[in-house]
């Protein structure tokens, strides 16, 4: 059992407990392919985090297909929970609230963790509570992990987030959905979803994001003897796209004698790689030296990508702006990211009723057109 | 013994709470796209007109379809939640069970009950059973018009009653059927059927019927089709 060592403290120094201004809260998250439970405070304090990933369900269709997910959820939903509250230290009495994902994501996927969320909360009669995703994303670089004492961003802090189905950049002011402002996103592919596209071309297998990236770390993009766009290159627009990269590296190795193999492939992976991050660094600092915010925050799936990482550690520092980078398990989908924005409404005095559905959507306002065509 | 059903694998569905086969309160809704949303005001309903308490709940019973895939997820992730939240049991009910279960409590002297739902693609899901409640046909997909090529060669040359789920497929139905009912599994009925199957049970038995093992039952694979490094 996985006990966080605020919790000893907590218990020993505070005989009621229950009282404590310490809000628990259950979180639920299965808008996708991972199954996750989580337990964390509304001070950010993870308790437990359980993910269990669907990746080995789909990999034969080259990409989630949402009747398996669904099914996967719902054969794995009770375990699952029960794992994230038993590795808490808690028992589901202690408990005092349940947040759950209810958008953006497949629906049929959504519905499973909502239904479920919402079974608990009626059973113990405590408040529910849904949450955006990708809020969930934002903030996820402010939970603190057992044995983690990263820095936590003040706000406002300007994040990226970069997933398999999202690429946007945000000011952030604060935890609330409209504290958040897209500065600009993609017209079309998100980066992980150009990422994916382009291993499997290449033949890499799914999800392709962690091959090629680690391809790219021994690859030499000048070696690899091709130009790739830059979509949306232009200094003043925050906006990105990735659907023409993706063209062009196809088009690229349609032009080849037979499909890169070892060094050769390494280096395409490098220059598809390095193209993808200099166009994720330069606009995301640029949108931190327009709102005069000296604070960075990586969020989603790709921001695993070491050469993201590595760039824009780089950029950053010779820029003095702050950099924020959640660990893993804080990037890619968890449940502590979905339990913690719960707990902030929740302490917020924020509910939501159990009538409450999924939408494939997110809820944050967007600015960006998706799409080509002229702006 | 107190039993709260919930049924949504259809396009109508609802919630019970029956008591030793006494209805205490039935509320049956038609919304095939929203039973997420109003489920568990249902469930509030019920609890206020059956004037019983969510502690009082011993059992929950719910329908696995087969049916709406989406639909069967709804209610059993619903259940999940309540069984895990109040430490109950929860046992899985088949939607066609629970539907013969009905014909066979309505017409006792026949020998044969079938029932079916659709599957849409022109489909149906079909399932036959007998006087004692034996499964001669199990749950299957069947081509509306192949009808009678899978309840002929069961009933032989008698009759059977049967129950449908819409007009359409009392069509289908009628030349097998001395009487074809038009009825969703009704959440009376599963409630029942689940106490019945769950008092059938031995103790050891019982202590499996839990909210973890519980999954739809789907009878139809995904349509997908596995990249051809993949393909068997
Ligand atoms: N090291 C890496 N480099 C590049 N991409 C990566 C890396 N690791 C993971 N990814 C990509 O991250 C994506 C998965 O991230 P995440 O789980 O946050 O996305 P998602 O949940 O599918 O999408 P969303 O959160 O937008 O619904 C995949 O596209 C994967 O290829
Ligand atoms: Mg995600």
């Amino acid at each position: 059992m996985r006990r966080h060592p605020c919790f000893r403290a907590l218990t020993a120094h505070s005989p009621k407990r229950l009282k404590s201004p310490l809000m628990l809260v259950l979180g639920i998250e299965t808008s996708c392919d991972e199954t996750a439970a989580a337990v964390v405070s509304d001070s950010g304090d993870v308790y437990s985090d359980v993910v269990r990933s669907q990746i080995a369900s789909h990999a034969p269709y080259g990409g989630v297909v949402p009747e398996i997910a669904s099914r996967d959820h719902a054969r794995a939903v009770v375990p699952v929970v029960r794992e994230a509250i038993a590795a808490s230290g808690f028992t589901l009495a202690q408990i005092d609230g349940i947040a759950v994902t209810s958008r953006p994501g497949l629906s049929g996927a959504l519905l499973v963790g909502l239904s479920a969320a919402k079974g608990l909360a009626w059973a113990t009669q405590k408040p529910f509570v849904t949450v955006d995703h990708l809020v969930g994303h934002l903030l996820a670089v402010l939970l603190q992990r057992p044995g983690s004492s990263a820095p936590r961003p003040e706000y406002p802090f300007i994040a990226l987030l970069v997933s398999g189905g999202h690429t946007a950049i945000y000011r952030v002011n604060g935890p609330e959905l409209s504290l958040v402002h897209e500065i600009g996103a993609t017209r079309d592919d998100a980066a992980g979803e150009a990422f994916d596209k382009v291993a499997k071309l290449l033949g890499l297998g799914y999800p392709g994001g962690p091959q090629i990236d680690r391809l790219a770390a021994i690859g030499n993009a000048a070696r690899a003897g091709v130009t790739l766009p830059r979509g949306i290159a232009d200094h003043r627009s925050f906006e990105m796209s990735f659907s023409g990269l993706k063209s062009a590296v196809a088009r690229h190795v349609a032009s080849l004698p037979s499909p890169p193999q070892d060094q050769a492939l390494a280096d395409l992976c490098a220059a598809f790689q390095a193209t993808i991050v200099e166009t994720l660094v330069s606009k995301t600092v640029r949108a931190a030296a327009r709102e005069e915010v000296p604070r960075i925050v990586l969020a989603g799936g790709v921001a695993a990508n070491k050469g993201l990482r590595a760039r824009m550690a780089e950029v950053c520092t010779r820029r003095e702006l702050a950099l924020f980078v959640p660990p893993f398990s804080s990037c890619t989908d968890n449940a502590a990211m979905i339990a913690y924005a719960g707990a902030l409404r929740l302490s917020r005095g924020e509910t939501d009723t159990l009538s409450e559905g999924p939408a494939t959507k997110t809820a944050l306002l967007r600015v960006t057109r998706k799409g080509g065509g002229k702006r | 013994m107190i039993v709260l059903s919930i049924t949504t694998s259809a396009a109508s569905g609802g919630v019970a709470l029956v008591q030793n086969d006494t209805v205490l309160a039935e509320i049956a809704h038609v919304d095939p796209r929203g039973h997420a949303e109003h489920l568990f005001d249902l469930i509030d309903r019920a609890f206020t007109k059956a004037n019983v308490t969510r502690g009082d709940v011993q059992l929950i019973a719910v329908d696995i379809g087969p049916g709406s895939f989406t639909g069967a997820r709804i209610g059993v992730a619903a259940a999940k939640g309540i069984a895990l939240g109040l430490g109950v049991h929860m046992i899985g009910v088949v939607s066609l069970a629970a539907m013969a279960a009905r014909l066979r409590s309505e017409f006792p002297s026949q020998p044969f009950f079938a029932a079916a739902i659709d599957a849409r693609k022109n489909e149906l899901y079909l399932s036959i059973e007998d006087q004692e409640g034996a499964v001669r046909t199990p749950p299957c997909h069947i081509a509306y018009t192949s009808i009678a090529e899978h309840i002929t060669p069961v009933i032989g040359n008698t009759s059977c009653v049967s129950i449908v789920d819409t007009a359409e497929h009392r069509a289908f139905a009628a030349p097998f059927a001395s009487t074809a009912l038009v009825e969703p599994p009704s959440p009376s009925w599963i409630a029942k059927l689940g106490a019945a199957q769950f008092l059938s049970l031995n103790n050891a038995d019982r202590a499996a019927l839990d909210p973890g093992n519980v999954v739809p039952l789907y009878v139809r694979p995904p349509d997908a089709v596995p990249l051809p490094a993949f393909a068997p």
